[in-house]
């Protein structure tokens, strides 16, 4: 015995050999291998398991699975601290901490239930109403105190140590639930070798099965639940993933579900995951979900001790725990009296079965035969006790009989909804049905079919035979052959009588429609009166329905009221929308392996370890990691640029530009396919020399620019910016394939297969002639200015490119990446006698900027080619993309903003990107600003902060004149004189080099 | 003077393994010494092309020749994956075969190849692949580009064993690398030799 309430004997899921510890806010007790945290709770005489949302009422388990709304705890401790946890499903492991939760000081006596005191004015909607004066308290003081008392449980402050992973599977039929008609479906579709994936939710199969009092095929359904299992896991085209919740059922029947691989152990074995997401893809589904079972709602239905029949009877029979010793049962259906028989047979007193119908079922006279007291028409007035149900009051619907019954249980049912929550996903809007009093799938919309309870069969016999047929259809609608079928499983036919609709038992006090939002009936009425009686308003009015639960004991009953409050059938209201997930998912199990500094891959270049090496700093360019800056001991990033920067224009320079698009060209028109992509002109580039060029979208505004070589009559290379790599190599497959698959011409990326540096500096070319000695001759003479050649040097194909973004004489050399370290180190060498440093993209971006060359800054999208000031170089001989749109009127209006220079005239201060440029400083609004600063530097070559700007009327109108750069965000506005953009070297004198 | 010396992307990857226990588990290998191409048949010599090199262009099906495997890319497209090593001619020779009806892009250095064998193989790349690898729908032969662990990826069946080569962009490789190694454990697995 593990606990007070712990029988006997039974218990079909438990195994008692293996005793378990476990500790419940801060108590220890013992358990059982097999036991939920619930179940366990319960053997130990704990029925008080949390407190309500808003109320703080007292709570205790009102089912036995996933979707109880009261019990509801924290698990663990530290950073693996998870709130919000179902005791019901949570599975005992030695060890297990738990505290319950949205209490203070503790359980048993929480300073938050005097809400109670205060509930007539905590009805629905109560925070549109309390909260709306005075308006100076809604941040300071409601916000706060909102806030404070929202939520449930805590979350971990902690970095979570578990990890997490997706996976992807496929499926000719996915069988969504392992009970009676689910394990039927998957049998007869994995007998004919499709391949068949079954996913129970629960650790166990059988569903709603009573281990032994139903018979299948003339066995204890235990053991044919265990057959059958033994029979699935023995087919190879059968996976059975269990303690997996399917929860988003999404298009083209994809569908996701969450495996707890390893949520029922303390912690997770060495590499192995907590949770695993899966992906699946399935031809067919038999949703085979079952059904929730609904709470009749009666005044206090939801202190300790009263629980939903089937919970009753699942804690007896297959935990071997009894949640009370004299029970009263209240029901509306036949259920009811499966939970007696359970009771009877594991020797609980069973006090009173009230069964609210007034014809005598059969199940009703075969219980009075066994000696149970049944009264047909009788109804739940009242739960009686304190933090534990110590009776039931109850009466007739017409109030004319009235009596107490002592009890420290109330098993109840007020029938079944089946479960179309993953239906509902899928569009389909669920259908009402008297004759269930619930709501059942419609035609699908998606390839999936129904079985069971799911669809409002609730007989056994008829849960296999539907399980069955859904299965073989499946497959057959799949487009695979069913072959022979063998005979469904048999179970004996049972005739139900039919449920009788009870929404409201007679009373007037707290009667709980959703128990964990703290929705009572009147509350429902109550959004009705104030208008909110659609129900999707009705719904966000009261929070019915909301939370972890998504109501599901509740929604049915709620949407019953709000139909009778609004005087109209049920069908009329209809339901809300159920949208995924169907049960909580953590977060980390959507993240899986995507997180921390694996949150998206990273990119390195060829040369990554060179930089590590010369101590660069990284940045993130995409998914690109770059040198930023190399700092020497004791230097600040703003002293490293300056010094990069000037040290270029002194000496020389190396810089990793691995990361430029590379794309190469090949075809015989790809001279003509480069003058419909580029603005200018290609055609008479000739072989062995680069140009620069623009490219346009096809609504005219600037693309993407770079330079591209004609390595030979029919093989082109391009650069792209890093950014728009993939999106000009994917523009221009739409140009190859959609608009001109006449031309021949051909082009993949190449960015991987080359790596490149810059080397740039008065010194470059005596550094490279040195480090690539016999190899290339790099004087001017055999590399001209855009020159392009291609050489072999230690073993390898290099290319060299006579091209500069810095101003200086420069050169790009590409070589494989495999040789990338090697030809950094040869140049690194040879470059130690002519002050060679390294440099990063940020005095990359001061050298361009000290030269008015436009980058990713400049190129945003929403700029013209003559904006940026090179609207000479648009063609007027050729047609290319984004010429059309480019002539537009608005494209081509004087007033456009135009690049333009900036240069700080104040002694102190700095510039700012983002500033807006303005007249006057004390007047500086959106419709004072003449245009905005995009990069700014303080340039060592000028000697002050200087910037590029987009302004109205550019040079043109504003040459010489002074400015104000206005920042709002650091309260600045320096003066600025507005100056070309070319800043240094505007003659380009320095692209020789030095003069010998 | 520092002596040359080509590097690999996954060359400072240190060896490591998990022990597999009761599973088969997973042998991880990086191919090293093998050369790639991507060619292209000029318009209208596709078939010419395939016919010249003895290639297929059913998508999704490798051809296997004498000296290179074929991967059709797209229409007219393929990378051509030869055993021998980058610098033994096997791009320029493939030029001089294409000379007139296609074109050579070299791209040796542009992607690894990660070999992934065991029986657990299919397991494991399910965890990032969203293909359909079972054995009824892709055997050996299978190919595909596909994102795995949001990175582009080559794949190709090479046996039913099932054996799979990962052809992924190098600059992507060591983070792809962390991402395998990482999610293999699970299985178990060890790091094989230089694979060929």
């Amino acid at each position: 015995m593990s606990g007070s309430n712990r029988l006997s004997k039974g218990g079909s899921r438990i195994d008692r050999t293996r005793p378990l510890r476990f500790r419940f806010d801060g108590r220890s007790f013992s358990g059982f291998a097999g036991d939920t945290l619930a179940s366990a709770l319960l053997a130990n005489g704990v029925t008080l398991m949390g407190r309500s949302f808003k109320y703080h009422r007292p709570r205790g388990c009102l089912t036995a699975g996933s979707e109880e709304p009261n019990a509801i705890v924290e698990m663990r401790s530290g950073a693996r601290r998870e709130p919000n946890t179902r005791a019901t499903i949570a599975e005992l492991y030695d060890g297990l901490e738990a505290t319950s939760q949205n209490r203070f000081p503790s359980l048993k006596f929480d300073i938050q239930s005097l809400n109670q005191l205060l509930s007539p004015f905590l009805t629905a909607g109560f925070y549109y109403k309390t909260f709306m004066w005075p308006a100076s308290f809604w941040e300071p003081v409601y916000e706060k105190i909102i806030r404070r008392s929202a939520g449930l449980g805590r979350a971990a402050t902690e970095p979570d140590p578990d990890t997490y992973e997706h996976a992807n599977t496929h499926c000719d039929v996915l069988v969504v639930g392992a009970g009676p008609a689910g394990l039927a479906a998957a049998l007869s579709a994995g007998r004919t070798g499709a391949r068949v994936l079954l996913v129970e939710e629960q650790a166990a199969a059988g569903g709603m099965l009573s281990p032994d009092r139903d018979m299948i095929d003339g066995k204890r359904s235990a053991d044919w639940v265990e057959q059958s299992q033994a029979e699935l896991n023995a087919l190879d085209n059968v996976t059975i993933m269990m303690r997996t919740t399917l929860f988003g059922y999404y298009d083209h029947n994809v569908l996701a579900a969450l495996e707890r691989v390893n949520d029922h152990v303390a912690e997770p074995p060495a590499h192995q995951p907590r949770q695993r997401l899966w992906t699946i893809r399935a031809s067919e589904v038999v949703l085979a979900c079952g059904s929730h079972e609904r709470a009749l709602t009666f005044d206090n239905n939801d202190k300790p001790g009263v629980m939903l029949s089937g919970a009753v009877r699942a804690f007896v029979e297959r935990y071997g725990v009894t949640p009370g010793k004299r029970v009263v049962i209240c029901t509306n259906n036949d259920d009811g009296y499966n939970t007696a028989e359970a009771l009877i047979n594991a020797g609980i007193e069973v006090a009173l079965i009230a069964d609210a119908r007034t014809d005598l079922c059969i199940a009703a006279q075969s219980a009075r035969e066994t000696g149970i007291r049944v009264e047909t028409g009788l109804l739940p007035q009242k739960a009686l006790g304190g933090q534990n149900v110590s009776g039931l009051s109850l009466q007739r619907a017409d109030g004319s009989f009235s009596e107490k019954v002592d009890c420290d249980c109330i098993a109840m049912s007020a029938g079944f909804s089946p479960d179309v929550h993953l239906v509902s996903q899928t569009g389909v809007a669920p259908v009402w049905r008297e004759n269930v009093l619930g709501f059942v799938p419609d035609k699908p919309i998606r390839r999936e079919r129904s079985a069971g309870a799911g669809q409002g069969t609730f007989d056994l016999a008829g849960c296999l035979a539907e399980g069955h047929a859904a299965g073989l259809d499946a497959v057959s609608s799949a487009g695979l052959k069913t072959g022979r079928a063998k005979a469904p499983p048999k179970a004996k036919a049972v005739e139900i009588a039919p449920p009788l609709a009870i929404w409201r038992c007679p009373g007037n006090g707290k009667a709980f429609v959703d128990f964990q939002n703290d929705v009572t009936a009147r509350d429902i009425h109550l959004a009705n009166q104030e208008g909110f009686s659609s129900v999707e308003h009705a719904k966000r009015y009261t929070t019915l329905g909301m939370a972890t639960d998504q109501g599901k004991t509740s929604n049915v009953t709620g949407i019953a009221l709000l139909a009778t409050a609004r005087g109209e059938p049920i069908p009329d209201v209809g339901t809300t929308r159920f949208r995924p997930p169907y049960s909580p998912v953590a977060i980390g199990a959507f993240a899986g392996h995507e997180r921390g500094k694996e949150f998206q891959p990273v990119r390195r270049t060829a040369m990554h370890a060179c930089g590590e090496k010369l101590g660069a700093v990284f940045v993130e360019a995409g998914q690109w990691l770059r040198p930023q800056y190399y700092p020497k001991s004791g230097e600040g990033v703003m002293e490293a640029i300056y010094r990069e920067s000037k040290q270029v224009r002194e000496t020389a320079g190396i810089c990793d530009v691995s990361t430029l698009g590379k794309i190469e060209i090949f075809g015989d028109d790809s001279g003509e396919f480069l003058n419909r992509i580029y603005i200018n002109g290609w055609k008479l580039l000739a072989p062995g020399k680069a140009r620069y060029g623009l490219m346009l979208r096809e609504d005219g505004y600037v693309f993407d620019d770079g330079t591209t070589s004609r390595l030979a009559d029919d093989h082109y290379l391009m650069t792209t910016t890093t950014a728009n790599a993939a999106r000009v190599l994917a523009h221009m497959e739409h140009a190859s394939q959609v608009l001109w698959p006449d031309l021949d011409v051909h082009f993949c990326s190449a960015t991987e297969q080359w790596c490149g540096v810059a080397v740039a500096g008065p010194n470059a070319r005596a550094i490279l002639a040195k480090a690539f000695a016999d190899a290339i001759d790099v004087s001017d003479e055999a590399l001209p200015f855009m020159g392009v050649r291609t050489f072999e040097w230690s073993g390898t194909t290099a290319r060299i490119f006579r091209i500069s973004f810095s101003g200086e004489l420069a050169f790009e050399v590409n070589v494989p990446w495999s040789a990338g370290e090697g030809m950094w180190n040869a140049i690194w060498e040879a470059g130690q006698d002519h002050g060679l440093i390294p440099y990063g993209t940020e005095a990359l971006s001061v050298l361009r900027i000290e030269k008015g060359h436009v980058a990713g800054n400049e190129l945003d999208g929403r700029t013209t080619a003559a904006d940026m000031g090179l609207g000479k170089m648009m063609s007027t001989k050729k047609p290319f993309i984004g010429q059309k749109l480019a002539g537009r009127e608005g494209m081509v209006a004087k007033d456009r903003a135009k690049l333009v220079g900036l240069k700080l005239t104040e002694d102190s201060g700095r510039l700012r990107g983002g500033a807006h440029l303005v007249i006057d400083k004390d007047n500086a609004n959106a419709e004072t600003s003449l245009g905005w600063v995009t990069s700014v530097c303080d340039s060592p070559a000028i000697g002050c902060w200087i910037g590029l700007a987009y302004l109205r009327g550019g040079l043109e109108e504003h040459d010489g004149k002074r400015l104000f750069a206005v920042n709002p965000i650091y309260d600045e506005a320096p003066a600025v004189e507005v100056v070309s953009p070319h800043f240094f070297d505007p003659q380009g004198e320095r692209l020789k080099g030095p003069v010998r | 003077m520092t002596e040359f010396q080509t590097i690999h992307p996954l060359g400072d990857v240190p060896p490591q393994s998990v022990e597999s226990g009761d599973t088969s588990g997973i042998t991880l290998n990086v191919r090293h010494e093998i050369s790639m191409v991507q060619i292209f048949a000029r318009n209208g010599r596709e078939m010419e092309l395939a016919k010249k090199l003895n290639i297929e262009g059913v998508p999704g099906r490798a051809s296997e020749t004498r000296s290179f495997t074929a991967f059709p890319l797209a229409p007219g497209q393929w990378m051509l994956v030869s055993k021998n090593a980058p610098g033994s001619g096997f791009g320029t020779g493939i030029a001089k075969k294409l000379k007139g009806i296609g074109y050579v892009s070299e791209q040796s250095d542009s992607r690894v190849c990660i070999r992934v064998s065991g029986s657990q193989a299919r397991e494991l790349l399910a965890r990032g692949c969203r293909l359909d690898l079972h054995q009824s729908v892709a055997s050996k032969g299978f190919c595909a580009q596909t994102p795995m662990a949001q990175v582009g990826v080559l794949l190709h069946q090479v046996n039913d064993g099932p054996t799979y080569d990962l052809y992924v962009y190098s600059g992507f490789a060591r983070s792809f690398w962390e991402w395998l190694a990482h999610t293999a454990g699970q299985f178990g697995y060890s790091r094989g030799g230089r694979g060929h």
